[in-house]
């Protein structure tokens, strides 16, 4: 199967699946098998093998993806934490059907500062590199944390609109945009860290999505290329396929770009400029399920 | 009656130029807390170093000659009240307006830097900034903490 449609279709079954999760059964619709994580022990007896990273955008939801793919996540009753802004590091064991792996995880601030750079030069170099990274996108619902931030991205955007103009797909877009801006340098320094290097993965994990459960598809062919490069195919993905020819496909055998969803919360950035989540939490349970199994795959191999 | 849109005055979108004086500010600002994060690191090991001194000095002003036990307790009586007048100075007239003024300078910097950090992007779309200048500013920028961390 052409190497694209391998993406599209592990999508569609972590999708699916996820559209088939109730209340009464949500293992019926897990796709892929068990997968579970853990973190090692507080004094571990043996070193992490895999070294993973985490990164995206600030406001993407990588601290709660980790958090959720370790079960931290209570979907009844969970309170967000704030930004990070120090490099978090998780050694974790992730237990599969083939056995256990011993994965070190950082999870990488999303801001362009000091702890970003110093990883990007400390992690991402030919002598140190991740086996894996999960880039985490959120099709453009990105929190800005601050309000004083909100407030002047608010400003400058009705500086050239007028203030009425300003409305949810207008800040998506902008989104959207810086999104696209950091995966490019992320995969600026992947090219450095994956130069030559054979079997490492890349898992793109489109969170938030219950934000815009149904339209789902559309997020889908804005991430994943399709076969044959269509002319009206995204930025984003001219990107993915530039690290993809620059790194090797046969190196670079394992990609996944899937769909996830850590917490049911609404998006508000000002009053207006919100969105509601739109699926249940047996759903959710689904796709962090899969998205551990995919983790799990790839970390196994 | 006119709209509310008309009312208002739009706002000039924010421009490179307007995006270099903010983050020449915030370098400003940034030498000034580098500054008394320095000073507040000297009154620290002044603070230690001076009971330290004094006390080492005294020990063997003590030992080498032949001082009575009362001439030595007042001796010493004097000796750590000066060292603490010393350290209390110290303390009260540049540690504690240092650390005043780096939460201070720290909180104004870090919500400059926030607000370019946010604004980068469209204001470089806007102006069709080059590559080169692009990566300038990011690196710029990113020598900036995203959070105050105070006088550590």
């Amino acid at each position: 199967m052409p190497y694209w449609d391998n993406v599209r279709h592990r999508w569609l079954a972590v999708a699916d699946a996820a559209e088939r999760a109730t209340n009464n059964a949500a293992a019926a619709g897990r796709p892929m098998p068990h997968v579970t994580m853990k973190p090692m022990s507080v004094v571990p007896l043996r070193r992490p093998r895999v070294p993973v990273a985490v990164t995206g955008l600030g406001g993407a939801g990588k601290t709660m993806l980790y958090d959720s793919l370790l079960g931290k996540v209570d979907l009844i009753d969970y309170r967000p934490k704030d930004r990070s802004d120090t490099v978090e590091t998780h050694r974790t064991v992730i237990g599969t059907d083939s056995g256990k792996v011993r994965v070190k995880t950082i999870v990488v601030p999303g801001q362009w500062a000091g702890p970003k750079l110093d990883a990007f030069r400390r992690d991402f170099s030919e002598s140190r590199m991740p086996s894996g990274v999960i880039h985490v996108v959120c099709w453009g619902y990105n929190r800005v944390w601050e309000s004083y931030e909100r407030q002047a991205v608010l400003d400058d955007l009705a500086s050239t609109r007028g203030s009425g103009g300003v409305n949810l797909d207008v800040l998506r877009a902008r989104n959207l945009d810086e999104e696209l801006e950091d995966f490019r340098e992320t995969c600026v320094r992947l090219k450095d860290a994956w130069k030559g290097r054979r079997g490492v993965w890349l898992i793109i994990a489109v969170a938030k999505c219950d934000l815009f459960w149904p339209g789902r598809n559309l997020a889908r062919d804005y991430y994943i290329p399709a076969t044959g490069r269509p002319a009206s195919e995204s930025r984003f993905c001219a990107v993915l396929r530039d690290l993809i020819g620059y790194v090797g496909e046969a190196n670079l055998q394992d990609v996944a770009i899937v769909p996830v969803s850590c917490f049911p919360e609404t998006y508000i950035f000002d009053t207006g400029i919100e969105q509601r989540s739109d699926i249940e939490p047996p759903q959710i349970s689904s796709l962090v399920g899969s998205l551990r199994s995919v983790v799990g795959e790839f970390c196994a191999r | 009656m006119p709209d509310n849109n008309e009312m208002v005055p739009r706002e000039s979108p924010t421009s490179g130029e307007d995006f270099e004086i903010a983050l020449l500010q915030a370098e400003s600002l940034l030498r000034d807390v580098d500054r008394s994060r320095a000073r507040v690191r000297l009154t620290q090991a002044l603070s230690l170093g001076i009971p330290l001194a004094v006390a080492v000095m005294l020990t063997l002003a003590i030992g080498a000659g032949s001082v009575g036990a009362l001439t030595a307790l007042i001796l010493a009586a004097v000796c750590a009240a000066l060292a603490a007048l010393a350290v209390g100075w110290l303390q009260l007239f540049i540690l504690v307006p240092a650390v005043r003024r780096i939460g201070r300078d720290e909180r104004a910097m870090v919500e400059i830097t926030g607000v370019l950090r946010e604004l980068m992007g469209t204001v470089s779309e806007r102006e069709g900034w080059s590559a080169s200048r692009k990566h300038l500013a990011r690196t710029r920028i990113a020598r900036f903490p995203i959070s105050s961390r105070g006088s550590r």
